[in-house]
């Protein structure tokens, strides 16, 4: 009887891990590669000011999304665009303030940089709250996945910050794109003030 | 045969002893001296609306504001001459510098299990002016704590822990990265003689 009921508890626990493993891998964490760092003159797009070069790398490809996102994010309404800001200035300090970026939706690239212009009136704030996909990308029914998704873009998200002389920055903004279709051309304009100064000033991207 | 190996044992040993106590001599010396408090008087800028914020993420409300304003203080007066809490930057007659703080987000992953860890990451913004009120510091920090996800008892509690947890690291990084800021370490300078 004893031999009987240690069996029985032998292939219950033996049971039990092989559950166990089958459910772990089932809910194993999605994996997150990191987006190789590149300088910004290795960015399909790169603008230089005052010391200061920005480097534009817009990462369309489905294949480098579901590897450094582990989600689609156009089919989300996003596009992610990979920003790196190099402080080449000895002297300067530079304030990037990342609630002052703006885009423009549908601007036909090389129709320059004037305020005054018609493509400037379609810009809009790019508020990281208001359209950010951390926020957004989740709907009704969340997976555990899904929170780990969040997380990792907003690890990944470019943040504000002073860039001391010889110093850079780099992450990803989540620009709005319509899910389904070709995207329209965007103009990227990011805004920044050198330390000491009232004004900021702009380099703009055209992709 | 026997002394010998147990002389070399000894050795092996008084080696290790003495070893460490040689690399920590020698790492005092090359390393930086810890950061010396910076040499100015700030106001911190803890208004009402940002010590009820609460950030609403998947069906969870994380009070972040009221942690916030718990720690904040006690934590970044560790980096200045003098710190006070004001209610709005116009309060701040008599500092050098305004240190506005601004949350940006949080996300917080989730576990299946009550006792399995899960991890709450708060970012949080600083605008820091100088008394002209021109901004000379921006910088965003991340605060990251890990708790039990915890079960229909205790999910309240360990939910509250989890925010002190990463409200605390985000105002020791705060307090890291005001203490490494060049900008603030010229403007420290700036104002030195006047002093």
């Amino acid at each position: 009887m004893r031999r009987i009921l240690r069996g029985v508890f032998s292939a219950g626990l033996a049971g039990i891990l092989v559950v166990s493993y089958f459910v772990q891998s089932a809910y194993a964490a999605p994996r997150f590669a990191d987006y190789p760092p590149r300088k910004a003159s290795e960015c399909a797009f790169n603008a230089a000011k005052s010391g200061l070069i920005v480097g534009v790398q817009p990462v369309e490809d489905l294949g480098d999304q579901k590897s450094y996102f582990s989600s689609d994010l156009k089919q989300k309404g996003f596009i992610p665009v990979y920003v790196v800001i190099e402080n080449q200035s000895s002297e300067d300090s530079f304030l990037f303030d990342k609630t002052g970026v703006k885009i423009g939706v549908g601007v036909v690239p090389g129709s320059g940089p004037d305020v005054s212009s018609k493509s400037v009136e379609t810009l809009q704030v790019v508020s990281a709250l208001a359209i950010s996909p951390v926020g957004i990308i989740v709907g009704a029914k969340l997976a555990k996945d899904e929170a780990l998704v969040q997380t990792n873009l907003l690890k990944k998200e470019v943040q504000s910050k002073t860039l001391s002389p010889g110093a850079s920055t780099s992450g990803f903004l989540y620009l709005p794109v319509p899910k389904t279709g070709t995207r329209q051309p965007i103009r990227l304009k990011i805004f920044v003030t050198r330390s000491g100064d009232d004004e900021p000033f702009s380099l703009d991207f055209d992709f | 045969m026997f002394r010998s190996r147990s002389s070399s044992l000894a050795s092996i040993l008084f080696a290790a002893a003495i070893l460490p106590g040689v690399c920590i001599a020698v790492r005092s010396q090359t390393a930086p001296a810890p950061g010396q408090k910076l040499n100015l008087s700030a106001a911190v800028v803890l208004d009402p609306q940002f010590c009820a914020t609460k950030i609403k993420k998947n069906h969870e409300e994380f009070e972040v504001g009221r942690a916030a304003c718990d720690s904040l203080k006690p934590i970044l007066e560790q980096g200045f001459t003098s710190l006070t809490s004001v209610a709005a930057a116009a309060d701040a007659v008599d500092a050098q510098l305004v240190l506005a703080p601004r949350f940006v987000d949080v996300s917080a992953t989730k576990t299946m299990g009550a006792f399995s860890t899960r991890e709450l990451t708060v970012l949080l913004e600083w605008t820091v002016k100088d008394k002209s009120g021109r901004t000379v510091w921006i910088e965003t920090v991340q605060g990251t704590g890990k708790n039990h996800m915890g079960n229909g008892f205790t999910y309240k509690t360990d939910l509250k822990e989890i925010i002190r947890y990463a409200v605390q690291d985000l105002a020791q990084n705060s307090d890291a990265a005001m203490d490494a800021s060049p900008e603030l370490r010229k403007l420290e300078r700036k104002a030195a003689p006047a002093q």
